[in-house]
């Protein structure tokens, strides 16, 4: 034990020089996972000025009860079903497109203006989007109505019970498609071009070498796309500025639910709340740890 | 002489065109629809449907946003307050701990570099409750520093797997010869590594603003006075009301595209640091 001592005494610069990242860390990330995890074992109302008083479990036995729990994961589940694998398909054949262009300043051109999405400033778009979906300036409406003629068998697209997460989900594929164009890109170039060059060789087809070539060796890049977005399992801030989980409780989602808990409804229960937030990162560790090991078998394997 | 495999060739080529053409046009309507409302007389937007193009333009809208509200200017100072305090601050540890992460030793080293790793994959949203009764205790709430700090904290470790990557891709002979020549670590790291790794800065600066820029629950949660909001917050507060009889639509469409400019900025200038960031193993973003 004193030799360790005396060894991290003797490496104190390496400690100086990561300190203000300890620092930083250990008071805005570590320490706020820790009280989370404590306060969800409390009752602890920040709006109520009693002292918290430790439950047990309680909160966590009255998340198993609660029927919002199971409303609102179907609805985030609905709204993962449709984002998911639209956004990557529609980014993997963007990425396949713009690689297809021999001129390589044309297809940077291309991919950068396919990007430019991804850097605006998330609650703007959701604001404009909002915008694009109202019924009186609204250009949706406008154009399939008095543009294409067509009719359009809903009563609007945020107030509509049934287009409300369909139009969230539309809204966040065309801000994200860039950013998962750029993973695949980097993924492509990964893979050795002879391997095309042995294939053509053989006399496969363009679809062969795609789907015995190209789609195996993006195995990588569909487990880092996987696991990039496991964190819209908690999605909140664009049903929160787009609908307020309205109308009804369409597009309330399991984030959202979770932070009016904690932040709007009542006396603001946060420690209800952290327990439905302890129940999310638990379920979305879980799957990470079952596409990790998943993916990587897989791709062992082959 | 036009070959039939030519020919198809070349439609191949056009198809290929047209539908990026297309996904271009769908990626930036966003931008030419706004722009298309901001530069119109509001009396336009009072019919229903209102159409695609302006019959009539004008400025008068984003006048009115740069110098008829007055919150719009401190929402835009607070943000780049916020924005440029906590990137500069960014830049600065990442650089520090990237460093003693690719070079030093130290026991406990790697269990450290991979716990701050791994926390990346939680998003800040999840312990939200837990980070406002922090702030709250500390009286930071409702101030600029009490966005500042989080802000910090949470883009740090992005920074940090950045530039460890940087400085393991430099010879590490370089600072070696430094220290012999006399240079202190500290010398070494100021004098030789940080000139030779200022793209890496450049990628940390760019991934940190943009996130930041756009930062909307925390700030939404935190701030409750327009001393402290940033812009992000700052729009619910020019969102057209229809219960009022003045709607703003090109006012706040003026105001999302002001608010767009800086982001739009970063990203011409600095565009193929993106493609660098995202090569570089920077996957958020």
């Amino acid at each position: 034990m004193n030799t360790l001592f005396r060894r991290i005494w003797k490496e104190r610069g390496g400690y100086a020089f990561i300190a203000p990242l300890l620092g930083y860390m250990g008071m805005f990330i570590f320490l706020p996972v820790v009280y989370t995890i404590v306060l969800s074992f409390t009752r602890h109302e920040f709006l109520r000025p009693t002292k918290d008083t430790l439950v047990g479990l309680a909160n966590y036995v009255e998340w198993f009860r609660d029927p919002a729990v199971w409303e609102t994961f179907k609805n985030t589940l609905y709204f993962l079903a449709m984002y998911i694998p639209i956004h990557v398909f529609y980014g993997l054949a963007l990425a396949l497109l713009t690689n297809s262009i021999v001129n390589r300043r044309v297809a940077t051109l291309y991919r950068s203006l396919l990007y430019l999405p991804v850097v605006l400033p998330l609650p703007i778009v959701a604001y404009a989007w909002k915008w694009m979906y109202d019924p009186t300036i609204g250009v949706f409406t406008h154009i399939i109505k008095d543009i294409l003629g067509l009719s359009f068998p809903f009563s609007g697209w945020l107030i509509d019970q049934r287009m409300a997460m369909p139009s969230i989900a539309i809204m966040s594929v065309w801000q994200y498609s860039g950013w998962i164009m750029m993973l695949f890109l980097v993924g492509l170039n990964n893979i050795p071009n002879q391997l095309y060059e042995a294939a053509r060789i053989d006399g496969s087809s363009a679809w062969k070498s795609f789907f015995r070539i190209t789609l195996p060796l993006l195995k990588p890049t569909f487990f880092v796309i996987v696991i990039m977005r496991l964190a819209v399992l908690g999605i909140t801030v664009q049903p929160l500025i787009m609908t307020e989980g309205g109308p009804g409780r369409a597009t309330m989602t399991y984030g959202l639910h979770s932070y009016y808990l904690a932040f709007r409804w009542g006396n603001w229960r946060m420690g209800y709340a952290n327990a439905w937030y302890v129940m999310l990162a638990l379920f979305a560790t879980i799957l990470g740890v079952m596409a990790w090991k998943f993916l990587r078998e897989e791709s062992v394997s082959d | 002489m036009i070959t039939a495999a030519r020919l198809k060739k070349d439609i191949a080529k056009t198809v290929i065109h047209l539908l990026l053409i297309a996904a271009v046009f769908v990626a930036m309507f966003l931008l030419f629809w706004l722009i298309s409302i901001a530069v119109r007389p509001v009396q336009e937007t009072y019919r229903v449907g209102a159409s695609l193009l302006p019959k009539k333009l004008t400025i008068v809208n984003f006048h009115q946003v740069l110098f008829e509200l007055p919150q719009m200017a401190i929402y835009y100072r607070n943000s780049l307050v916020i924005t440029f305090i906590a990137v500069g601050s960014i830049v600065i540890i990442s650089a520090l701990a990237g460093y003693a992460f690719a070079r030093m030793q130290f026991p406990g080293r790697n269990l450290i570099f991979w716990a701050v790793i791994a926390t990346i994959f939680f998003p800040y949203t999840i312990s939200l409750p837990a980070l406002y009764d922090i702030l709250f205790r500390l009286h930071l709430t409702d101030s600029l520093i009490g966005l500042i700090l989080p802000y910090t904290a949470i883009w740090l470790r992005l920074g940090t797997l950045i530039m460890r990557q940087v400085f393991l891709s430099v010879p590490r002979e370089l600072d070696d010869a430094a220290i012999i020549d006399g240079c202190s670590r500290l010398g070494a790291f100021w004098r030789v590594l940080l000139p030779l790794t200022s793209s890496g800065w450049v990628v940390v600066a760019i991934f940190a603003f943009v996130p930041m820029w756009g930062e909307f629950i925390l700030a939404f949660t935190v701030t409750s006075t327009p001393k402290s909001m940033p812009i992000s917050i700052g729009m619910k507060m020019l969102e057209p009301n229809p219960a009022f009889a003045e709607w703003t639509f090109p006012v706040a469409a003026a105001a999302a595209l002001m608010i767009f400019i800086p982001s739009l900025l970063i990203f011409i200038v600095f565009q193929k640091w993106f493609t660098r960031g995202i090569t570089a193993g920077a996957l958020k973003f």
